[in-house]
This record gives structure tokens, C-alpha cells and sequence, in this order.
């Protein structure tokens, strides 16, 4: 053998060898670290996308999270909320995400979005899988006229150093071909942020701290006042949910974003039809100009949701709060013309009883002080009379103000489940499957606290700030 | 099943009318279904293009096995005809319109091919009393050779979900489950056993994947099995995915046929024939057949094949006779109104769910009223009555006995029963809808049967019901009282919530009146029910004042016709019958059909008016059965204001 040979084999037995491992391994990673810093801080994606989900450290945002509080509660009954995400992976990749081999793999950088119904995602690996993609190409696999190369169910390509995947090549085209690198709202932090397109344009992002503290912005035009909000914090029981704004006007806008949201969702597009021609009963144009006049403030509650039965049937209540003059009618009366109604009284106040779907669902219209209150059923207005608080209020600024219980929308989520796995409803899964995926899950999410939501009008924009899941905070304060 | 059912309810069907259902088609659209088949167990439907898009087993109330046809034009629906010739893939359900017409016992749709001076004549029949049936196409005037495509797009499904009207409606991700071939029996079978697993589901998909046979624990499940033959020779079976760029459909109509053997998902199967000019009269037949297990499908195939297309007809006609020969001598003897009699028979035929004793409203794929509405039933049960199926009208009654409610629940008062139930005896809408009307005319119905039977009998059923009539009475007398001297609000389905309903007050006036007679007639006393009784009495007869002077709402006074509180005499009914007749000619013909009933029952012990209606009902009758040729409530209406007018109306 070859002197020079035999003086290589010789220099690689033992701790020699061991340290030159070492030193490659150094060196690597030394490589490996440059190279992902040298990241731009926002991927590309379609123009125009519907949706963008991203961050700058992906791995870090994901490790802050599964040791954070958040998912330190719901983990007694959902140990790995990230598991069908992990299994996704592993089948499509043949590798287990972890935030370590997340980062070894495909880097920090994170850009996930959707443009005309299909979704792909953007990263900027390291040299691990540049280098697997490189020896790759050497044997044989190499990418189309187009730059688009295959692996598995995914397309792929690289564009400025960023690797586009999607399982649909028409996005990983779109994205080579009109890829927008523009600034995107998760900013350098590391925090995630999430952004959509549409006529109420907005973003959300997270921030540090306990729960999952967020700010963002929306493109809404709701009325910017300056007395507090009382409404807020005035229900005798927590509600499920509770909208509290400055004008009805205001509601209605919010129930006019959530309706368009709801739009994309097949299942509510089944029902609109039924929906619609169900409350075309009430004739709002019955309303005279200015109904409203007087009113400083409304807030919409869900008190609750009766899931004995397989349709939930929701309580729900509306306060006007305002100078309500001793003798005056309630300002939503004109509704009950052409229909039957039957005059009421509680806590010695008048109003009205309209019957419309049996006892759960007749609006009752009645009055409390300064407060003009509708409700769904009789109990209900009878619990709510003489019963809402006159505060505390919010800060003067807060123009919109959004509770959420976790534990009671949990409550409801599992009476709805239960019909779920009753009748199957779940694709290709049987009723036991149902029973035991849903209300695990469901019971970790009640765990969540409350939802604390704090919105300031800014002309055209409704900026906003709060807490998704305060463990510290109950939806009535 | 009964050998004395229709083994198939055919009508006389005519150009399709727009039909109303008011509120219901705002919501839900248009029927399409314009005429079914039935035999009490399978019912299978067709719209004006000839296509099958009712096929509900097992019974006229249970899910429908083909998807919901789509609102749009541009696709086939349900199971239907292509034919393929110079190139390009004719759909007769995108490209032509038939009305079906009756000829012997088979619904039979004539279609004319586009570009070839050919036609093509469906001949759908079900057998009286097995889940079978056959349909057959013939083609005529050929002269050149094409390929006929029988696309069926099954979606297998038995759930039926409480408070949900139709679960038809379900989302396509929640039906359906498999289709694989038996290539040497030229037969395909679509499949979804019960409580379906994700392992199931795997399972399967491994076994389309691999393109093999399924293995013998998936088809030795029970559930829904549907299959079906061909026999023709040359005719052969293939099947694929239902949507995308290489479903069945997009096969047809390329011609370019994979011949898949199995399929997962969404799926469809297909049959394919070669019509050929040189025979005369070239046929495609496919039979089909239902069944909880694959062996019952096969052993109905088996069944069919043996018999032949000649042999499977001659069956279903000789139980028509049956049946034509069991009907009462008054309607065999009216050949005025036999033709619209027969008509109505077998709408109520294909109505009844024999397995659970329901009547549905009408087994349309839309809107969805493949439920057993109550306060309709209750007349369809009294038609069958009339028509001498009395058995068969008590166990109406006893189904709707069941589903009384025996205790207090949010929304769902004791005494009161689901506006809609469906066969299995599950609330078929929303709990939140209380129809006062249901327990009121039920306890009518109770009591206008116990009545007809011999003392004895009757008292049995009254004794053994007695706690249900008497919490549907304590239901009634609260709900009716629950504003003095005033009109009491009830369910009004046109405005789909609680309105004033003075139909409300004359139903609950029938029904404790019946209850009170229920009472007597098994030593009982009601005091409270008779005070109720008479405030009713006291109400209705202002409310009919009322009625009687005013322009515009004389016609709600002819509800009044079943409590007998005005006697038919009563010069003030003057007004209210001119303006009843004068309307029969513009109102739409449900409409005219509703008034020509309440006319009819009004005058049932007055032959001489009756006679007014008796040169006119046939046509009414005619018109409403185009606009609505598949209702049940209004084929009872039919017989029983027939029976009015031959003085066979079982009322008591």
C-alpha cells in the first residue's frame, strides 16, 4: 500500500479521528449558521395571496410555544396538539418534525399561504438539504424546463435562496414566475403573524408573555368615542361571548366580517338559504330613521348554547345602553308588527313577548334602568332585568371590546360533539373514533382562560390588542 | 311487504307545471322529481329528462342513494342515459325533455336524439314486492350504430340524523364509501356498511390501489348494498371515481373508458351496451337491487335474471290486478273518478314506509319532505281508511301514538309530538318547532278510527293509547288557553314560525272535542277539557262571524268543515262557498285541490251540493297532481273528496 495512504488510514484511527469529526462538524455548522442568517427575513409567496402565515423563527416560535403556558394547560388532556401536524409530515417527508430538526432541515424562515384555494410554503433551508438537493440533481433528479423538481406529493423550487413547496405546482410556478419577497408583518422577532387580503384587510401577530398575547390591525371603520364602555363587564354571568361597541352600527359591521368569513365554509353555505329566509320574519325596514338614537352603547352577548339535542339551539341577548326614557317603547318593537306578541312585564317594567320557534327561540323585548335589553327566551330576560351591572367600564379609548370563555365555548363545543360522534359526521371516522378524538381535544381548549380583546378605532383601521388565551382573566371581566 | 301493494305507483303525468311549495322551494329549489315508482319499501323517482334522482331505500322516508342533483344544467344527475355516436357523448338528461307517461304499470319517458332521426324510450318498473327494479332502454328508427352509457352515481348512505329533515344533504365527504366489480357476473356493487372506521376506510383504499377483489371481511358486512346487471351480450360493467378528470363521467363523455374494477371515495360506476342498426327495437336493460348484505342484492339479481324482462313485468302486472281487485267497490265502480282515484292510491302507496308504519309528505330529493309531517298524515291515514286499508291506517296511527311526548323538555312541552318525524321515529326537523296542530288532529284521527271499529276493539285502542290522549288533551287545553278570548298563536309553516292561527283554534277545538269523546267512551270525565271545549266554541264561532263579512279571509273559514259547529246549511256559508268556487280557477292547483276538499267535506251529508263538485273535482284533481304529482296530502285529499261524493266517507 501506498506510503501516503497508509499515513491517512494512520491519522484517522482514534482520538484523531474523533477530532477531526469535530472540527468538520464545527465547521458546518459555522457554515450552516452563516448561511441561514444571511436569510432575508419574509418569504415569497403569490401575489395577492388570501392568507399568509409567518415568522422568522419558525423553530424558535414553536419550542417558546410547547413550553409556554398555553400548552403547558391544555397538555393533561391533549399531550401533542401538534401531533397531526408531526404524522402529516413524517408520511409525506419520511421525517418527524422537531423544532431542532425543523431548523437543521429547512432553516428559520417561515412563509405559509394560500392563493386561489391551494397552499404552499416557503422556507430558507441550510446547507443540510441544499446539499441533499444538489446530490440529487448530480444522480439524475433534476427539475423541469421550469425549475419545478418533485419529491413525494410536493413541487419544488429554489428562488433566491429560498426553497417553495406546495403540493400544487401551479403555486410553486406562481411563485417563481410572480412570487411576492415584499415586507410581511411577523417582523425579525420571531414572533408569528398572520395577514390577510380582502376587504377587511388586517393582520394579527403574536407578542411575548403568558397566554398568547397578540396586536394587529383590521380594515374597519367603526365609531370612535370617548365615554367607557360599561357593557363589557356588566353581565351577572359569564357569557360564552360578548361583543361590547360604541354604536349597533358597530355590531353589525363585526357580524358583517364574520358572515363573510363564514361564506367560504361549505357547510354554512348550505345553510345560508335556511338561514336567511328564517329571519327574513324580522323587517328591519320597520325600523324608523335613527332608532337607535340615545344609545351609548350596545353589546351582543352568547349567554349560552342548549346542546341536549342535535341541533344547538343558542341563548343570546342584545343591550342598548342608554338614557332609556321612563315610558318610552322599547326601539325594536316595530319589529313585532304583523306578528303576534304578547305585552310582558319585568322587574315592573314593560315589554314584549314574540313568539316565534317555542319557548327556546321567542325574542322577548324588555327594559332595565338605563338599559334596552333583547333576548331569545323568556328566562333569559328575566335573569338579565334588573340584573346587568352598571360596570366596570373599560379605559375611555377601547371602542370595541370582545370576551370569550374558553371553558363555556368548550361546554358547548362538547354537547355539538357528542351529536357529531352520534350520528358520524366526522369523514371517515365511526362514532367510537369521534368520541375519543373530539372531546379531549375540546377539554384542553377549555382550559384556555379567556379571550381578551381590546379594539381603538383609527378612521378607515380598528387596531387591536389582548391576550387569546389569558389563564388569569374570566370573559366577564 | 303486503301482496296486496302496488308493486309500482305510476301517474299519469303530463308537460311539467311549476309546483309550489312555497317557502320551502325559496329555500331548498324546485322539485325536479316529476313521477315515482315505489313499492313501500324501494321508491325511485324521475325527473322531466328521464333521470332517476329519487332512489330511496329502504323505505320512501329513508336517505335517497344518489346525490342531490346540482342546481346547475351542466351535469348528469343521478342514474341516467348517454349515448355516443359520430364522436361526441349525448347526455339525454343535459340534451333532452320528456314528460313520463304511464303505460300498463310501468313510468315510461320518450326521448328524441339530437342530430339522428332516433328515439329512445326509458321503462323504469319496480317489482311489487322485492328491492328490485328494472329499467330499460329501447332505441327505434336507428340508423347508424352507437354505444348506450348507463351512468349510475350511487352514494350509499343508511343515517338518518335527527332534527335534520334530509340527510341527503350531507356533504358528498360523508356518503358514500365503494364500488368494485364482479366482471364475470357483468354486475357492479356500490356499498357503505355501517359505523364505518378510519381502518375501514384504509383498508379499502389499499385494496382499489392494489386493483383487487375486496376481501371477504369487507363484503360480509351489513349496510347499504346496492348492485346491478346487465345481460345483454356484449354489455359490460366498469366503475372510478364519481368527480375529477378521470371520473366515470368524464369517460363517457371522452369515450375513453379505463375499465377500472374498484373505486374509494366518491364514486361511480358505469354500464356500457352496443346498440346496433341491424336489430330491431335494440334494447339495454339494467337490473337493480337493494339490500342490507351483498348476498341479498345477489339473490335479488339472481332473482330478476331468472325471471327476464317479459317475466319481471308480468309479475307487476298480475299484482296490480291484486291489488286493482282489492280496492272497495265504490271505487271500482266510479269510472268518473277512477283514472284521478288510481293516481291518488298509488302516490299514498309509494308513500308508506311498511317497514315503520310512517306516511311521508313526498319523497322528493328537494325540498326535503321524505318525512311523516303529522298534521298531514293524519289525512293521508284516513284516505287509506277510505280506500279499506284500514290495518294499514292504524299502524299509522300507532307510529304516531309513539312518538307523543310523555315528559316536559326545553321546547318540547308533554302532550305535544315532532312537527316531522322521520321513519324511525327520530324528530325530523328541529326541536324548537312546536306544531300545535299535530297532537290536535291526532287525537281527531284516534278517535274518527276507534269509532269505526267494533265496540270492543275500539275501546281496547282507546284504553291503550289513553295516556297519550290525555297528555296530548292537557297540551292542547294549555296551549289554546294561553291568551283569553283571543286568537292563540301555533306553528304556521308558510311563515316558518309562530303566527295568530285561528287554524290553530279549530284544530284544537277537533282535537279536545275527540279527547272529551275518547273519555266518555271509556268511563273517564274531563270537566276541564269541556270548559276548554267551550271557550273554543265561544272563539271560533266570532272568529267565524268574522270571516264571513270580511273580503278577504273567507276562505280560512272553510277549516272549519271537520268540527261541525256551523251546520253546512248555515245561510252565512253562502258567501264564503261562492267565493270558494269562483277561486278554484285562478288559485294555484294545490290550492284549488285544498278548497275542493273542505267544499267536499262540508257538504259530505248533502249530495245535492255535493253535486256541484262532482263534473269539476276530476280536473282539479288532474291539474294539482301535475303541479304536485308526488304529494301524499294531496292524493289524500283526492280520494277522500271522492269518497264524499260516492257517500264513502269514513267519518264519524
Amino acid at each position: 500500500m501506498p506510503n501516503i495512504i497508509r499515513r491517512i488510514r494512520n491519522g484517522l484511527r482514534g482520538w484523531r479521528s474523533l477530532l477531526a469529526f469535530v472540527v468538520l462538524l464545527v465547521i458546518l455548522v459555522w457554515l450552516d449558521q452563516r448561511t441561514l442568517a444571511a436569510a432575508p427575513v419574509h418569504g415569497i409567496r403569490p401575489q395577492g395571496a388570501a392568507w399568509v402565515l409567518s415568522t422568522a423563527d419558525f423553530p424558535g416560535f414553536w419550542r417558546r410555544l410547547a413550553q409556554g403556558d398555553v400548552f403547558q394547560r391544555m397538555r393533561k388532556d391533549w399531550p401533542r396538539p401538534q401531533g397531526a401536524f408531526e404524522l402529516a409530515m413524517r408520511l409525506d417527508t419520511g421525517v418527524r418534525p422537531t423544532p431542532l430538526r425543523w431548523r437543521v432541515w429547512l432553516g428559520k424562515r417561515f412563509t405559509l399561504a394560500e392563493s386561489q384555494g391551494e397552499v404552499g410554503l416557503c422556507v430558507f433551508p441550510g446547507i443540510l438539504l441544499r446539499t441533499v438537493d444538489w446530490s440529487a440533481r448530480i444522480i439524475g433528479h433534476q427539475p423541469d424546463s421550469d425549475g419545478i423538481a418533485i419529491y413525494g406529493p410536493y413541487h419544488y423550487a429554489w428562488r433566491d435562496g429560498f426553497l417553495i413547496a406546495s403540493r400544487s405546482r401551479d403555486y410553486v410556478m406562481n411563485c417563481l414566475v410572480n412570487g411576492d419577497a415584499g415586507p410581511l408583518r411577523s417582523g425579525s422577532d420571531g414572533e408569528l403573524a398572520f395577514q390577510w387580503t380582502g376587504d377587511h384587510e388586517g393582520y394579527m401577530r403574536t407578542l411575548p408573555g403568558p397566554g398568547l398575547r397578540v396586536e394587529g390591525r383590521v380594515h374597519m371603520s367603526l365609531t370612535d368615542g370617548e365615554g367607557p364602555l360599561s357593557l363589557t363587564n356588566a353581565w351577572p354571568h359569564s357569557p360564552v361571548l360578548s361583543i361590547t361597541a360604541r354604536a349597533t352600527d358597530d355590531l353589525l359591521s363585526v357580524a358583517a366580517v364574520v358572515q363573510d368569513a363564514a361564506d367560504s365554509l361549505p357547510a354554512w353555505a348550505a345553510q345560508e338559504q335556511l338561514l336567511s329566509t328564517a329571519l327574513s320574519r324580522w323587517d328591519t325596514s320597520l325600523l324608523p330613521e335613527n332608532w337607535d338614537a340615545g344609545v351609548h352603547h350596545a353589546a351582543f352577548a352568547l349567554l349560552d348554547v342548549s346542546v341536549e339535542d342535535t341541533l344547538p339551539i343558542p341563548d343570546a341577548a342584545l343591550v342598548l345602553r342608554g338614557g332609556a326614557a321612563s315610558g318610552a317603547t322599547h326601539p325594536l318593537a316595530p319589529l313585532a308588527s304583523g306578528h303576534a306578541s304578547i305585552p310582558y312585564e319585568w322587574e315592573g317594567q314593560p315589554g314584549l313577548y314574540i313568539p316565534w320557534l317555542g319557548e327556546q327561540l321567542s325574542p322577548c323585548l324588555g327594559r332595565s334602568g338605563r338599559d334596552w335589553i333583547v333576548t331569545l327566551n323568556e328566562p333569559s330576560m328575566a335573569a338579565l332585568a334588573g340584573s346587568l351591572s352598571p360596570g366596570p367600564a373599560e379605559t375611555a379609548d377601547v371602542d370595541l371590546a370582545v370576551r370569550m370563555s374558553w371553558e363555556k365555548a368548550g361546554k358547548a363545543a362538547q354537547g355539538i360533539a357528542r351529536s357529531i360522534a352520534y350520528n358520524s359526521l366526522l369523514p371517515r371516522m365511526n362514532a367510537e373514533e369521534t368520541r375519543r378524538a373530539l372531546p379531549p381535544k375540546i377539554d384542553a381548549l377549555s382550559r384556555l382562560g379567556a379571550l381578551h380583546i381590546n379594539a381603538r378605532a383609527e378612521g378607515e383601521w380598528l387596531s387591536f390588542d389582548g391576550n387569546l388565551c389569558d389563564p388569569a382573566k374570566r370573559a366577564g371581566d | 311487504m303486503r301482496f296486496w301493494l302496488w308493486g309500482l305507483a305510476v301517474f299519469v303525468c303530463f308537460p311539467a307545471h311549476a309546483s309550489s311549495y312555497g317557502i320551502l322551494e325559496q329555500i331548498w329549489g324546485m322539485p325536479e322529481c316529476l313521477a315515482v315508482a315505489g313499492n313501500g319499501n324501494l321508491t325511485l323517482g324521475v325527473d322531466a329528462a328521464g333521470s332517476i334522482t329519487v332512489c330511496r331505500w329502504p323505505g320512501p322516508g329513508s336517505p335517497n342513494q344518489v346525490p342531490l342533483p346540482p342546481h346547475d344544467a351542466t351535469a348528469p344527475r343521478g342514474l341516467s342515459w348517454a349515448l355516443r355516436y359520430r364522436g361526441r357523448t349525448h347526455w339525454l338528461a343535459l340534451e333532452t325533455v320528456a314528460s313520463p307517461r304511464r303505460q300498463g304499470r310501468t313510468l315510461t319517458s320518450t326521448h328524441t336524439l339530437p342530430g339522428v332521426n332516433a328515439s329512445i324510450t326509458q321503462e323504469l318498473t319496480v317489482h311489487p314486492n322485492k328491492n328490485l327494479a328494472c329499467i330499460r332502454m329501447s332505441v327505434s328508427g336507428l340508423q347508424e350504430d352507437l354505444d348506450a352509457f348507463w351512468y349510475a352515481d350511487f352514494s350509499p348512505d343508511e343515517r338518518v340524523v335527527p332534527e335534520l329533515p334530509d340527510a341527503s344533504g350531507l356533504p358528498a365527504s360523508l356518503r358514500d364509501f365503494a364500488v368494485y366489480l364482479d366482471t364475470a357476473q357483468h354486475t357492479a356493487f356500490h356499498f357503505r356498511p355501517s359505523d364505518l372506521s378510519s381502518i375501514d376506510w384504509r383498508e379499502a383504499e389499499a385494496w382499489t390501489r392494489q386493483a383487487t377483489a375486496p376481501p371477504p371481511g369487507a363484503v360480509a358486512r351489513d349496510g347499504v348494498w346496492v348492485g346491478y346487471s346487465v345481460l345483454e351480450p356484449g354489455a359490460s360493467v366498469w366503475c372510478g371515481s364519481a368527480d375529477g378528470p378521470r371520473s366515470v363521467r368524464a369517460q363517457i363523455e371522452s369515450g375513453e373508458v379505463m375499465h377500472a374494477a374498484s373505486a374509494t371515495g366518491q364514486t361511480a360506476s358505469a354500464a356500457a351496451f352496443s346498440i346496433h342498426v341491424i336489430e330491431r327495437g335494440r334494447t339495454a336493460t339494467v337490473y337493480l337491487a337493494f339490500g342490507k348484505t351483498r348476498e341479498e342484492v345477489l339473490a335479488g339479481l339472481q332473482y330478476a335474471s331468472e325471471r327476464g324482462y317479459e317475466g319481471f313485468l308480468q309479475e307487476t302486472r298480475e299484482h296490480g290486478q291484486q291489488v286493482l281487485a282489492a280496492l272497495p267497490r265504490w271505487v271500482q265502480t266510479n269510472p268518473a273518478l277512477q283514472d284521478v282515484l288510481l293516481n291518488a292510491q298509488a302516490t299514498l302507496a309509494a308513500s308508506i314506509d311498511y317497514g315503520n308504519n310512517a306516511i311521508i309528505r313526498a319523497p322528493l330529493a328537494r325540498p326535503p319532505l321524505a318525512v311523516d309531517i303529522p298534521r298531514h298524515s293524519v289525512w293521508a291515514g284516513l284516505a287509506l281508511e277510505a280506500l279499506g286499508q284500514t290495518e294499514t291506517a292504524q299502524r299509522h296511527l300507532e307510529f304516531l301514538l309513539s312518538a307523543v311526548r310523555k315528559e316536559d323538555r326545553p321546547g318540547m312541552p308533554a302532550g305535544s309530538l315532532p312537527a316531522a318525524l322521520h321513519a324511525d321515529g327520530s324528530q325530523g326537523v328541529p326541536h324548537v318547532v312546536l306544531d300545535g296542530e299535530a297532537p290536535a288532529w291526532l287525537l281527531w284521527a284516534v278517535w274518527q278510527h276507534a269509532a269505526g271499529m267494533n265496540t270492543e276493539a275500539g275501546k281496547a285502542l282507546l284504553l291503550q293509547n289513553w295516556d297519550a290522549a290525555q297528555a296530548m288533551a292537557t297540551f292542547l287545553m294549555n296551549r289554546s288557553g294561553q291568551r283569553p278570548n283571543a286568537i292563540v298563536y301555533s306553528f304556521v309553516p308558510e311563515s316558518l314560525g309562530e303566527d295568530e292561527s285561528p287554524a290553530f283554534m279549530v284544530a284544537a277545538y277537533a282535537g279536545l272535542r275527540s279527547a272529551l269523546a275518547i273519555a266518555e267512551s271509556i268511563g273517564e270525565e274531563r270537566p276541564e277539557w269541556k270548559a276548554a271545549v267551550n271557550d273554543l266554541e265561544y272563539r271560533v264561532r266570532a272568529w267565524f262571524d268574522e270571516c264571513a263579512g270580511s273580503q278577504t279571509d273567507q276562505l280560512q273559514a272553510l277549516t272549519l268543515w271537520p268540527i261541525g259547529i256551523i251546520d253546512a246549511e248555515d245561510a252565512r256559508w253562502e258567501p264564503i262557498v261562492a267565493v270558494a268556487l269562483h277561486s278554484l280557477e285562478s288559485v294555484p292547483p294545490e290550492v284549488a285541490l285544498r278548497t275542493a276538499f273542505q267544499l267536499a267535506m262540508l257538504w259530505r251529508e248533502h249530495p245535492e251540493r255535493l253535486a256541484r263538485l262532482g263534473e269539476i273535482l276530476p280536473e282539479i284533481v288532474r291539474r294539482a297532481s301535475v303541479a304536485r304529482p308526488v304529494d301524499s296530502l294531496d292524493a289524500a285529499r283526492a280520494v277522500l273528496a271522492c269518497a264524499a261524493l260516492s257517500g264513502n266517507l269514513p267519518l264519524r
